[in-house]
């Protein structure tokens, strides 16, 4: 048997003979490898899984940029760009287009809304994605009327035909019109991008309309490209700009002023969560540490009581790396055994996540743990390995062999490793402190922006989306028909106080579009940005909006009135009335709409963010809607009505379905998910570390009592009382702990500044959060010092003189 | 003759704070080849600091050592390692037996340092079990053996290495009278078949098992002593 397979079964032996130590270092290994690898896992799911193509360095997204507005004046291409675009570029291996939409599908069971992806037929084989059934789509597919083919998500083949094998061929009816299935896409597969949790059920060719074809200003066209070899993102990006001005002189009205930026993968996610994401990180990675510095301080522990073996084993000639290898074995045993806790630590946490996470995304987020998340869990515990398991080793290696013989686990060595300890704990603690204070910033920020104003009244409040199959509702007339009879039978249901529809719902990541304002024409035919809204005359009693000036829209409203946003208001006419005033949303020359009403701004994103202008049209003007989310003000419980609006909904219109159906509460919860489950989980890994720096605390300050049993007995014979002893260990444990504290503050103090920009509401140094975490770290650590100073206060002085 | 061990001029002086000790100073001493040589004197005396610095567990601050005719000062760690596990044999007076360990797998420790063969440590394991007396305990952990049987198995496998040397700190001082008997027949018995032997004990009852006796009074040599005559140097 080789040196190492003794060191091995012995070091197993060793684990196994010592239990608690044993169950202690592991569940701590377990606890915090398992939350790094469920934290990865949900941040693999959120964000890294928008990278599971082929060379996704090479992938890149295309925007058209007004540079005078910023990170704001950043625009998907219009179709007209993207062909345009597409035909002078040189850059690119292949380019292509989605376009995200909702439709209703049937031909499959039930009638459903669901997400479907219409993209060019260069698509797939661009991300190098290929299709598990079947195949993708064809250049001939791509064009206006082609035959109509449809390719199935893995999610969407699952629920709408239950993942059956022979779907190829079968046909669905989407919005009305017969498609053919051609492919299914495996399970792995995901869409460029970054935080959209779910896959479209399907996808059809983008096949750009005549009528999309005209307009250079919807940009609908969201552009991924492939860059050749030997292309860079910097010529890419000179010749995306080369080929805008030249549009721009070609088409002044639209481009001028219009440049063009490209972005890579990885900046895209880092502008969309990347603060979140690396708090995230260093959140995981305090955790990490704190579990490691217990676990170190355990080996150190152990190793004190070895003091003797080891020299033993020294006189015996081994050489100081064969005490090194033998000690390391041992860590990695530890780690071993760490990794197997915490992959069932690390499942466990990932099934419970969903409970994190508002009602209606939770059966969309699934986590497992994949290859991916097997290699972080895996290569967490190496690290863990390295980290507490070469200090002691090298510590305990380097004993003196004599002194050590001598005076065994009591001597100087002994002295040396409770220093290291005492730094070890103030550490610890230090760390500890600094998650807490993170988190409670954090945490108090979440709830400060819970209580912000949101211009409307979410509760009692009841939505839905709807999308009407195009077909049955081929001209203007017959689909405002269809819904100005939804809205006359909404707003009769039991419990319905008030019901109207809208286009576009606050806390709903509606686009924004351009406006002008008469007389105040910006240069090179820029526009101000807002946000559109078509909504019935109910939509503010609906919702709960305060109209603060003039009046809400009425159903003989012509079409040239709107509704402005206070916001917008003060942004044109400051001090002035702007009841009359006008605005444009077709370009500068009209036709021009008079303000006929001023309502109070409502939050499209979450607090922190700016507000942005809104504009509201009559509904009924807005020709042929075809999407619509309807608003209802209940009495009660809003679920309670919902059961009364599927049943209005199939009497009007069997073939149409109900998406979103969300309270109002539940609507708030939909929006920005991500930045809030990050909150959520920094909360509980902070409470993980506040566990762990108590179990530390305790650790150490039960290796000093026993170390200092006879002190404390000689102490007692000297005529010491219980509450001296008491006091003797409680100071020299609080003494650790307040060390710990201060630079934890201090830290926290540091990171708070560097989280200030995701802080809505609360300061960096918000006294609050500070008193709360170190009191909470206080009482924790006072709690895990009583039991060693109680056990201390009772040891009987005859046994602990003897004990020499 | 040259001898197996020759010191000359050794001095250990522990510097802590700003206080020196001077735990030896101007130790002689020669210990010839199969020699069973004694090292007594009070406690502090620096008996136990000379056989640390004789097993190569400790360096004398100043003074020549050399050991199998080869010098043992300025050697690198690994190369000490080397030298105790090959040259010297240790037997302590806590016995220093490893508790998680059986008496077998204690005894063969130093093979396996040196990266004997699996079948060669048994046979020399077992053989020298057999020697001491403890074979029939080989699968036993030390816990379940008396002192006297566990300083047995410490003979055994400070034994075990075939070393030029066994050094014996105080081997008797954990054992009652008739286990610290036992475990001296059985470091003469080792003696007559040729093993060198220095041993440091302040029981003067042991002291004549030793051909030679040498006293250490305050770090220093004050006398040497044969057995049946007494030598001042």
């Amino acid at each position: 048997m080789s040196t190492f397979l003794i060191d091995l079964t012995r070091a197993f032996r060793r684990l196994l003979q010592r239990p608690s130590f044993t169950v202690a270092a592991v569940l701590t290994l377990a606890l915090g490898i398992g939350a790094n690898t469920a934290a990865f896992s949900l941040m693999d799911r959120l964000l890294l899984s928008s990278f599971p193509f082929r060379e996704p360095e090479r992938i890149v997204t295309l925007y058209e940029w007004d540079a005078t507005k910023g990170q704001d004046g950043r625009f998907n291409l219009s179709a007209p760009n993207f062909q345009d675009i597409r035909q002078a570029s040189t850059q690119y291996e292949s380019m292509t287009a989605i376009n995200r939409t909702m439709a209703n599908l049937s031909g499959s069971g039930e009638p459903a809304q669901v997400e479907v992806a219409r993209v060019s037929a260069s698509f797939f084989p661009m991300l190098g994605a290929k299709p598990l059934l079947g195949r993708g789509f064809t250049e001939a597919e791509d064009q206006t009327g082609a035959p109509r083919v449809a390719v199935l998500s893995y999610p969407g083949w699952q629920r709408s035909f239950g993942g059956d094998p022979g779907v190829i061929g079968k046909t669905l009816i989407l919005n009305g019109e017969s498609h053919q299935i051609v492919g299914v896409l495996g399970p792995d597969f995901r869409v460029p991008f970054a935080f959209n949790i779910d896959n479209p059920t399907l996808f059809r060719p983008i096949a750009f309309s005549a009528g999309e074809l005209q307009f250079r200003n919807r940009h609908n066209a969201r552009t991924f490209a492939r860059l050749k070899p030997g292309a860079s993102r910097a010529s890419a990006e000179t010749e995306l700009k080369g080929i805008l001005a030249h549009l721009a002189s070609q088409y002044p009205n639209d481009q001028q002023g219009r440049t063009g930026r490209i972005t890579s993968m990885v900046d895209e996610v880092s502008d969309m969560m990347g603060a979140q994401m690396y708090m995230l990180q260093g959140v995981v990675l305090f955790v990490m540490l704190i579990a490691c510095v217990n676990v170190a301080s355990l080996m150190l522990a152990n190793g004190l009581g070895r003091q003797r073996e080891m020299a033993t084993r020294v006189a015996l000639g081994a050489a100081r790396s064969q005490l090194m290898t033998q000690l390391l074995t041992e860590s990695a045993l530890l780690g071993l055994f760490g990794f197997l806790g915490a992959l069932i630590i690390g499942k466990t946490l990932m099934a419970g996540f969903p409970a994190l996470l508002p009602a209606n995304y939770a059966d969309i987020i699934t986590l497992g743990m994949n290859g991916r998340a097997l290699g972080v869990c895996f290569a967490s515990s190496i690290l863990a390995v390295l980290v507490f398991g070469l200090l002691p080793a090298w510590k305990v290696s380097r004993i003196d062999p004599a002194a050590a013989l001598k005076t065994g686990a009591k001597g100087s060595a002994g002295r040396e490793h409770h220093r290291l300890r005492r730094v070890l704990v103030v550490f610890e603690v230090a760390l500890a402190s600094c998650l807490l204070i993170t988190a409670g910033l954090l945490l108090r920020s979440l709830a400060k922006g819970n209580q912000a104003p949101l211009g409307f009244e979410p509760r009692p409040l009841q939505t839905a989306a709807f999308r009407l199959v195009a077909t049955q509702y081929p001209t203007p007339e017959s689909a405002q028909a269809f819904m100005e009879q939804v809205t006359q039978k909404l707003g009769t249901l039991p419990g319905v106080k008030a019901a109207a529809l809208t286009t576009n719902l606050p806390q709903s990541m509606g686009g924004n579009i351009g406006y002008d304002v008469e007389g105040q024409l910006l240069p090179n035919k820029n526009q101000h940005m807002a946000i559109p809204r078509w909504i019935t005359p109910g939509y503010f009693s609906a919702m709960g909006i305060r109209l603060l000036q003039g009046r809400a829209f009425t159903r003989l409203d012509p079409d040239s009135v709107c509704i402005v946003s206070d916001n917008l208001a003060q942004k044109h006419w400051p001090g002035q009335d702007p009841l009359g005033k006008r605005l444009s949303l077709e370009g500068p020359n009209g036709p021009w709409l008079a303000v006929v009403g001023l309502a109070g701004w409502t939050r499209q994103y979450a607090p922190g963010r700016p507000v942005d202008p809104e504009i509201y049209v009559p509904f009924h003007t807005g020709g042929r809607i075809q999407f619509a989310y309807l608003t209802l003000r209940v009495d009660g419980q809003p679920q309670a009505v919902v059961p009364a609006l599927r049943r209005a909904f199939r009497e009007l219109d069997p073939n149409l379905a109900l998406a979103n159906v969300w309270s109002g509460a539940e609507l708030l919860g939909s929006n920005e998910v991500g930045p809030k489950i990050i909150v959520k989980i920094t909360a509980g890994f902070s409470a993980l570390a506040l566990l762990l720096a108590g179990l530390g605390i305790y650790g150490v300050m039960s290796l000093l009592v026993e170390f200092r049993t006879r002190e404390i007995g000689v102490r007692m014979a000297l005529g010491a009382r219980v509450r001296d002893v008491l006091r003797l260990v409680l100071t020299d444990g609080l003494n650790m702990v307040a060390l710990g504290l201060s630079l934890g503050l201090l830290g926290g103090y540091g990171l708070g500044h560097a989280i200030a920009s995701q802080l809505y509401g609360v300061t960096p140094a918000d006294p609050a959060t500070f008193v709360i975490a170190a009191s909470s770290l206080a009482l924790v650590a006072l709690l895990s010092t009583l039991i060693p100073a109680h056990r201390a206060a009772t040891v009987n002085p005859v046994v602990a003189l003897r004990d020499e | 003759m040259t001898p197996l061990i020759h010191l000359e001029s050794i001095k250990k002086v522990f510097t802590t704070d700003e206080i020196e000790t001077h735990a030896l100073a101007d130790i002689h001493l020669d210990i010839k080849e199969g020699e069973f040589l004694s090292i007594a004197g009070p406690s502090g005396c620096g008996k136990s600091t000379l056989l640390s610095i004789l097993g190569l567990l400790d360096t004398p601050t100043d003074g020549t050592y050399i050991l199998n005719k080869k010098p043992a000062s300025g050697l690198k760690l690994s190369e000490r390692a080397r030298i105790r596990n090959r040259e010297i044999g240790f037997i302590f007076q806590s016995f220093n037996l490893i508790g998680d360990l059986t008496v077998f797998e204690n005894v063969e420790l130093p093979l396996v340092y040196r990266g004997m063969s699996v079948g060669e440590r048994r046979a020399r394991a077992m053989g020298v079990l057999e020697e001491v007396g403890m074979s029939h305990r080989a699968k036993h952990l030390p816990s379940q053996l008396s002192g006297g049987q566990q300083q047995r198995v410490a003979v055994a496998r400070a034994l075990a290495g075939r070393p030029s040397v066994l050094l014996a700190d105080e081997p008797t001082g954990n054992l009652d009278s008739t286990n610290g008997e036992a475990v001296m027949d059985l470091l003469k018995d080792l003696h007559q078949r040729g093993s060198t032997i220095c041993m440091v004990t302040h029981d003067t009852r042991f002291t004549a098992f030793a051909e030679r006796t040498v006293h250490l009074f305050d770090g220093r040599i004050v006398s040497e002593e044969e057995a049946a005559k007494n030598h001042v140097p």
